[in-house]
């Protein structure tokens, strides 16, 4: 198991790709531990690739993007705005609702802080924001996209911990909910002390129900596509198929604002986003296959009982374990890695596998604004042209959202328990 | 800079986007026939309660293929996800010695799993699919064809990172 490891942060350290990195330390041991075994590589690696399950993920990915590439960003923050914009700092307070709702459309937080912060990030400066508050609470509040179903990285947890992905989704939607109220809270009290403006909404009641309902069609996509698993009607795969189809109906006949020849570029943005996931998850297959040989999740399990320590101390550390991975590690791989490590740990401790999987994706998600491999503050910095540094002091404030919510599902369990109960039993 | 190796760097750099370009296109085209299957197969069992006979298994077959060529051009695009904040302080010559030994780490893998790949696919290649009949040996070539064009890519970066200039040495282009 040392040998796996030790090789394991060479390669990373050296800046080899995750995938090839695990591919490589899984060769070190059985070259080194079960030479006989070193045939069946090539087995496994197939066998990594080939997901029904895992063809959701390019599917949910390009949703997003024709979402996106269809207006309806721009149409999501206006909603908003009639919604909270009378708020203290009412652009702050619409960044964060547009996230939450943009969340529940793409399933992925680089994309809400690119789609999002374009838009907004220049609109609070000019009207006074200072431009770290701006970008930083984009990309806190992006967090959201990861947690919010449907949600790409809930999808692969869903592959590794053999957990049902409606299950999931249901889970993670009341966490998702409160780190977006806790954020509108923070922002409200940062924009009193810093005196930022409320927004004029004059609009008569026939304005703003024509603008909820040129939002609606896209606003209830989520339900529909979370629906459509939950209730059985169709598996999550199906489900991101017909979500990309109305997507494109949306976008390109009802809104307009997508065009034909935007769609193939999209369409390779998507799949070539999911082989970079499917080939870790494809090489992560022989890693979790040596941690079962060697047992190591058992011996965790056992390592983490026989610390006779009280259970709300061994969660703690498990919490920032989870945090300081996802500072480290991108979550896809970090899902990969250490769900398999924890999970019969989390049973003995009498946390089911969907608490874990909205532990672990909540915790995972603030690394996506901790320096130095926070995804979103490099998307956030190309849009603001300030530094990564500088824009994680300006998220700092609603972390404290992300963080008061993962404690709360770690201590709660009927936050994420509940709606999948009610639903499920 | 002199001009022979001006014009290699420019023909490798210029061979190698013409493969991305065909390969992209081709797991493109691909990723069309899966999202068309997924729509299809909804519609006929709930529209016609009838289903596409292997529709699923095609879908699976197809997305292991886009999955062996994407991550492919990932390795030529240097778009995979790594750890690299600390390869990234390097510069200069170190970096180009740490990038060349990630490329052929990379590359060595690749030879390992073809290496591998020739006796299992001569051992079970001729098993058929359950519903297609589609013999394995052509879901099972996915591997040592991925593997083939990773090994191709690195050693072309390997090239570059000596004889291009310095941003051609990460695979960013």
């Amino acid at each position: 198991m040392i040998i796996l490891l030790a090789s394991l942060t060479v390669f990373l350290i050296l800046g080899i790709p995750i995938a090839y990195a695990l591919g490589l330390s899984g060769f070190c041991y059985f070259s080194l531990v079960h030479p006989e075994l070193i045939s069946i590589l090539p087995q496994r690696f197939l066998a990594g690739m080939d997901s029904y399950a895992m063809i959701a993920l390019p599917l949910f990915i390009l949703m997003g993007l024709l979402m996106n590439a269809g207006g309806i960003t721009t149409r999501l923050i206006d909603f908003s705005l009639i919604f909270v914009g009378r708020l203290r700092g009412g652009l702050g307070a619409v960044n964060v609702f547009a996230s939450m709702v943009f969340g529940g459309i793409s399933g992925s937080s680089v994309s809400d802080t690119a789609s999002v912060g374009a838009v907004l990030i220049p609109e609070m400066q000019k009207k006074g924001y200072s431009p770290e508050f701006a970008a930083g609470i984009t990309v806190a509040s992006s967090t959201m996209g990861m947690i919010i179903p449907p949600s790409v990285p809930m999808i692969i947890y869903a592959l590794v911990s053999e957990e049902s992905v409606g299950k999931l989704f249901l889970g993670s939607l009341i966490p998702g909910l409160m780190i977006g109220v806790l954020m509108l809270g923070i922002t409200i009290c940062v924009s009193y002390w810093r005196n930022y403006p409320r927004e004029e909404v004059r609009l008569s009641t026939q304005q703003k129900l024509a603008r909820t309902r040129q939002s609606i069609l896209a606003l209830i996509m989520p339900v529909f596509v979370v629906g459509a698993v939950v209730f059985g009607i169709a598996t999550a795969t199906e489900s991101a198929g017909i979500g990309v189809l109305y997507a494109f109906i949306i976008g390109a006949f009802v809104i307009r604002d997508l065009k034909f020849r935007a769609i193939p570029p999209l369409m390779r943005d998507a799949i070539m986003t999911s082989a970079n996931v499917m080939i870790i998850i494809a090489l992560s297959k022989l890693y979790i296959w040596i941690l079962a040989l060697e047992r190591i999740p058992q011996l965790v399990a056992v390592f983490i009982s026989g610390l006779d320590l009280p259970v709300v101390v061994i969660l703690f550390f498990i919490d920032i374990i989870i945090l300081a991975t996802g500072t480290f590690v991108d979550v896809s791989p970090a899902i990969l890695l250490l769900t398999p490590v924890f999970l019969p740990s989390m049973a003995a401790l009498g946390v089911s596998r969907i608490q874990f999987g909205v532990i672990l994706i909540s915790g995972l998600a603030v690394g996506l604004v901790t320096p130095p491999v926070g995804m979103c503050l490099n998307v956030a910095s190309a849009i603001s042209k300030l530094g990564i540094g500088k824009i994680f002091r300006g998220a700092l404030p609603f972390l404290l959202a992300n963080l008061t919510t993962l404690l709360a599902i770690t201590y709660l369990p009927q936050l994420s328990m509940w709606l999948p109960a009610l639903f499920f039993e | 800079m002199p001009i022979a190796s001006e014009v290699r760097v420019q023909r490798l750099t210029a061979w190698e986007k013409q493969l991305d370009r065909l390969l992209e296109t081709v797991v493109t085209l691909m990723f069309f026939s899966i999202l068309v299957l997924t729509i299809l197969l909804v519609i006929m069992r709930y529209g016609f309660n009838s289903s596409i006979i292997g529709g699923n298994e095609a879908m699976e077959y197809l997305f292991i293929y886009t999955t062996a060529l994407g991550a492919a051009v990932s390795v030529g695009k240097g778009t995979h996800i790594r750890i690299s904040f600390l390869v990234d302080q390097l510069k200069g010559t170190p970096k180009r010695c740490v990038d060349t030994v990630g490329y052929l780490l990379v590359a060595f893998i690749n030879v390992i799993m073809i290496y591998y790949s020739a006796p299992w696919i001569r051992s079970a290649g001729y098993f058929e699919s359950p519903v297609l009949r589609i013999p394995n040996w052509l879901v099972q070539i996915s591997v040592p064809l991925g593997c083939s064009l990773v090994i191709l890519y690195c050693l072309n970066h390997v090239v570059l990172t000596w004889t291009g200039p310095p941003e051609t040495a990460t695979g960013e282009r």
